[in-house]
């Protein structure tokens, strides 16, 4: 079991990698995660405080291969921090998804306290860093953070991982390199998550 | 996409929530203090042990069962020493946990500590051992029988709950107020010594000198003419009225060199050697007065609770 544990995980690690941009609305950034939508197109998802929440304002996004891209922030649900971003076609790339992978996307109904995570991102701005962790629950948490328009009471996957600022935005995957998250905040050491079924794809 | 590559790496993470289960079955959210709840341990039936600093109230107590239901509790007795706590509920009302084997672990071993707050189900965190060592003492004097350290959060609610291994085995019970700064948990045979005292009689009996001290050097000359090996002894600072060592002829500026046979040089040594077994027998204390080395004996006490 030693024997593979470790390739395992950095294999786990570098797919969930490939599907994490840099998402640098100015000076500051985060990170965000590639999706594809059920229409076939792409869409980057990452934090509406990444992006200053502002709708129609274009920023800049590194894959994680280096390529950079423009994208516009086509739509803000502040009540769960999140936004949705649209690409600009590339013009150099047959499909015009250039470096970009899309993630999987895994089911959240299948995890339990316990279960090994992963998250990438670009702490401190060092990029596509990756931390690992288990959930810690999932569900309502207690003190009940409350963003944007203050919806009443929301799930979170809570995870006993460490993030930090730049982390935000990026993919919270299970061991199969299925994004079941969107990490958006750190409450009392723990990072909350969106999870991915409140995506909209 | 499931590759070959990557089903040791989704056994161990189903095997850890699979442990978080496994643990999480016997355990309950303990309310009995403002706010947030603790964690307790459904250690022997009808018997939930849990950290005595998480037991702000005496009455009014109730723990949630891992199906949600809310039953009510009352404390047994409490050990502030070791900092347990022991509650009864009624029997059968979940299962008795497995424990694992603590004086098999090493650092680097993975670990989960797990919680219940709420009826939200359990909550989990992981890491590894960090460090194990001998017996040793917290602040308050109890005897702990294994130092277990780990590299993991104890986040708030997580006191009184277990450290289980990989199997979901009980390693010990996690204590939030001797894990400043790191994760500490109290060993199953800590736990099981002090439980048994508290189901009997309700807290745990040791014995009580009733007097203050502090470690002094005593001169190379007066050691050299009373032939004492031992550089330093027990300065006796205070003396509690109608206390054992008032009782047994004790006077301030005594130096004590021995208990009952056993050197003592720091006020810890006393700690060891007056055991709950002492309290209620007659004990030598072997000191230095007025430059000639004395024995008294002393019918030790039990500490006041």
């Amino acid at each position: 079991m030693q024997m593979t544990l470790v390739p395992d995980l950095s294999a786990i690690a570098k797919r969930v990698q490939a599907s994490v941009v840099q998402v640098r609305p100015g000076e500051a950034g985060g990170a965000g995660v590639v999706l594809r939508k059920r229409d076939g197109a792409l869409v980057i998802i990452t934090n509406a405080h990444v992006v200053r929440g502002k709708v129609g304002a274009e920023v800049s996004i590194v894959a994680d291969r280096g390529e950079v891209r423009t994208a516009r922030v086509g739509r803000i649900e502040g009540h769960r921090d999140i936004a949705y971003l649209d690409l600009t076609p590339n013009p150099l790339s047959m499909n015009g998804e250039g470096d970009l992978l899309p993630a999987e996307v895994g089911d959240l109904s299948a995890v339990r306290p316990g279960h090994l995570v992963i998250a990438v991102g670009h702490p401190f701005g060092l990029p596509n860093a990756v931390t690992a962790g288990v959930i810690h629950s999932v569900g309502p948490v207690r003190w009940e953070p409350r963003l944007g328009n203050g919806a009443p009471t929301l799930s979170w996957i809570q995870a006993d991982i460490r993030l930090a600022p730049g982390n935000s935005g990026g993919p919270l995957s299970d061991v199969e390199g299925r994004v079941i998250g969107i990490n958006t905040m750190v409450a009392g050491g723990l990072a909350l998550a969106v999870p991915i079924g409140e995506i909209e794809l | 996409m499931t590759d070959p590559a990557s089903t040791t790496l989704l056994d161990l993470s189903n095997q850890l929530a699979r442990a978080v289960e496994t643990g999480a079955a016997s355990i309950v959210a303990v309310h009995a203090r403002p706010q947030l709840a603790s964690t307790g341990i459904h250690w022997r039936d009808g018997l939930v042990v849990t950290t005595n600093g998480t037991v702000r109230r005496d009455q009014d107590l109730a723990v949630t069962l891992p199906n949600g239901k809310r039953i009510p509790a009352t404390l047994q007795g409490r050990d502030p020493s070791t900092d347990l706590a022991l509650l009864k509920i009624a029997p059968g009302s979940l299962p008795l946990p497995a424990f694992g084997d603590s004086a098999g672990l090493k650092p680097g071993h993975l670990v989960l500590a797990l919680a219940r707050i709420d009826d939200a189900g359990p909550r989990a965190a992981f890491g590894a051992v960090s460090l194990i060592g001998g017996p040793w003492r917290p602040w308050g004097g109890g005897e702990i029988d294994r130092l277990l350290q780990s590299d993991l959060t104890l986040y708030p609610g997580f006191g009184g709950g277990p450290l289980v291994d990989g199997g979901g085995r009980v390693l010990g019970i996690n204590s939030g107020r001797l894990s400043r700064p790191f994760a500490t948990t109290l060993p199953v045979e800590t736990v099981n010594r002090v439980l048994d005292q508290l189901a009997s009689r309700g807290y745990v009996r040791r014995g009580y000198l009733g007097a203050g001290m502090q470690a002094v050097r005593l001169q190379p000359k007066l050691r050299e003419r009373l032939k004492l090996s031992r550089e330093g002894g027990l300065l006796i600072s205070t003396i509690e009225t109608d206390g054992p060592a008032s009782a047994g002829g004790l006077l301030l500026g005594d130096v004590i060199v021995s208990i009952d046979q056993r050197p003592v040089a720091e006020p810890e040594d006393v700690l060891k050697v007056l055991t709950g077994d002492t309290a209620g027998r007659s004990l030598t204390l072997e000191l230095v007065r007025g430059g000639s080395l004395e024995k008294v004996d002393v019918l030790i006490g039990e500490r006041p609770r």
